[in-house]
């Protein structure tokens, strides 16, 4: 079988602050920048000692194939990130990647939207860049809690996609509302009676009223999803999460967000468990 | 020097080109790996938990990491025999290494059938056949099979009659005595033994007071396990000289010359393989270089050699 994944030490060339509370992480990483696709996610260790053990999932935020790099952008949260958040250019980290189904870009529309919040930029900035950069017209839309202090202007002018925000309080530039309301408004003023494709990554709440708009609307939707996970690869099952329909057994239908994702058709998502943790 | 090291193991009536194992659940049917891993390399491949019905396993959270370690509560989530047998084998039959199946079940009949279907429709595609003891046994009350020496002689004697492959029984640490359990084991008619499964456990969310498994509790691994693994394996090797897959934290060479000193024949990562999915791979190499360095020849010089005063 071809390898498709792989596992390197890889040289951290970078570990900066890029607004909004997220950290972006650049990694020296030959074959996972070749191969990544938006969507796809990477296994990140924190450090090389036993505490904490296991890889943490990132999303990946940006990849060259050229240079080789891979970037991933993060908030320091829990003990892991915060731990991140001191790594030091030179520091070697081991790298599992790029592991899951990413997006596919639908045929046959005329605009692809990306709606994302929170940590669910990565995967929907990654593939806005992909899809504006093969010429089709992309939109990404972004919900932050607070405008006042955005990502660097550069960073979000390297994705070549129309870009919009929202914030709770409305600051110059943004809307005031949720991702959402951003995404309503585009589609009803901007993108009126064009087929559009949605693609969703972020808070759990607003990834299922993205899916009920696109239901609503009749649009494609696919959302990028996030489990408790160990291995990445589907051999631990730890990282399951349930969708529409009956298993085999009767129960509940689960399945691994690593491999089955973590971009899903959000229409076969069950998403009320998925807001309840499972 | 490493090239003349002698990596050849043997477990009992099974010969194998080394002895590197990956534990059941931790890996698998193989290919899942492929992708990423050379498994060709590895002395076998031990798969994942088979029972006779699909299982879809238990809700989430079914991990939660702990310090130097994770629990598990996966609930034993496979496609069941039939799927195995049809749709699984033929691809892991072709990753060129051997493959061990690993049972499960909540009956003696259950074992039985499982073990009579492998022995008459995978014979020649599987090399052993490793029980999971750690289950509960719904006509016992629910008691685990592997905590009671009599249960477990007597489901292992039921298995041996129908099993036609090498039979390895994977012991269960939550126990009082792991002597008493091994000889259980033996005397019922295993050919190995693996040592060990994982040690119960449980962990806790202060800020809503639930327990962080949706199974309350749940399998602790990795190597925050590894003395508990370690201490086992030496005392059934004293005790009854079996053969012993020893497992439990095993991440280096160094992990695993440990367990070969302690009295294991073979070794197995575990959860290792979630961090690091080629390091059981590139173990065997490893752990050739390391014993080499040491003044060992061959994976039979290490066995059972530690000195005890």
């Amino acid at each position: 079988m071809d390898k498709n994944a792989f596992q390197l030490r890889s040289e951290v060339l970078a570990n900066e602050d890029a607004g909004q509370r997220y950290r972006r992480m650049i990694l020296a990483a030959p074959e996972i920048a070749a191969a990544a696709k938006p969507g796809q996610f990477v296994n990140l260790r924190v450090g090389d000692g036993l505490d904490p053990l296991l890889g943490r999932p990132f999303g990946v935020f940006h990849a060259e194939p050229d240079s080789g790099r891979v970037e991933i952008l993060y908030r320091p949260t829990g003990r892991g990130t915060h731990m991140l958040a001191e790594v030091r250019p030179g520091e070697r980290l081991g790298l599992v990647g790029p592991l899951g189904r990413g997006f596919t870009l639908e045929k046959d529309v005329e605009a692809h939207v990306a709606v994302g919040g929170g940590t669910g930029l990565a995967p929907v900035y990654f593939l806005s860049g992909r899809a504006a950069a093969a010429g089709f017209s992309t939109w990404l839309l972004f919900g932050f809690r607070d405008c006042s202090f955005g990502l660097p202007e550069a960073l979000m002018r390297r994705t070549g996609a129309h870009f919009r925000l929202s914030s709770d309080a409305g600051e110059a530039g943004c809307l005031r509302g949720t991702a959402v309301d951003l995404l309503d408004l585009v589609l009803d003023r901007e993108l009126a009676g064009k087929r559009v494709a949605l693609y969703t990554a972020g808070p759990a709440i607003m990834m299922k009223l993205v899916a009920e708009a696109a239901a609503r609307r009749g649009l494609p939707c696919q959302a990028s999803l996030e489990a408790h996970m160990a291995c990445g690869l589907s051999v631990c099952r730890g990282c399951v999460v349930a969708l529409k329909g009956t298993a085999p057994d009767g129960g509940v239908l689960r399945r691994p967000v690593c491999t089955s994702g973590p971009v899903m058709n959000a229409a076969e998502v069950d998403w009320d468990r998925y807001l309840q943790g499972g | 020097m490493t090239s003349r090291f002698d990596l050849s193991a043997r477990i009992g009536p099974l010969a194998l080109a080394n002895p590197v194992l990956v534990a059941s659940g931790t890996f698998g049917f193989g290919m899942e790996m492929a992708r990423i891993a050379e498994v060709g390399r590895l002395g076998a491949v031990v798969m994942k938990s088979l029972t006779l019905k699909p299982r879809a396993g238990n809700p989430p959270p079914r991990i939660v990491e702990t310090p130097a370690g994770m629990l598990n509560a996966i609930g034993l989530e496979n496609p069941g025999i039939d799927g195995f047998l049809r749709t699984i084998l033929p691809q892991a039959g072709r990753l060129g290494v051997p493959l061990v199946a690993n049972i499960a079940g909540s009956t003696v009949d259950d074992y039985v059938q499982l073990a009579g279907r492998l022995s008459h429709e995978a014979a020649g595609a599987v090399a052993a056949i490793e029980m999971n003891v750690s289950c509960p046994n719904v006509g016992a009350k629910g008691l685990h099979f592997g905590v009671s020496p009599e249960l477990l002689e007597g489901l292992v004697a039921a298995v041996r009659s129908q099993a036609k492959l090498p039979l390895i029984v994977k012991l269960s640490p939550n126990v009082g005595d792991i002597v008493e359990v091994a000889q259980a084991a033996l005397a019922g008619g295993a050919d190995a033994l693996t040592l060990i499964n994982t040690l119960l456990g449980m962990a806790v969310d202060v800020r809503t007071r639930r327990p962080k498994l949706a199974n309350v509790t749940g399998g602790l691994s990795g190597p925050a396990v590894k003395p508990v693994a370690l201490r086992m394996v030496h005392q059934v090797w004293r005790a009854t000289r079996a053969p012993i897959i020893g497992l439990g934290g095993i991440a280096t060479a160094e992990d695993a010359i440990e367990f070969l000193m302690a009295g294991a024949s073979a070794v197995a990562v575990g959860t290792w393989n979630f961090i690091e999915p080629t390091a059981a791979a590139e173990l065997p190499e490893k752990i050739a270089a390391r014993a080499a360095e040491l003044g060992a020849a061959s994976v039979s010089e290490l066995i059972g050699t530690l000195v005890c005063d």
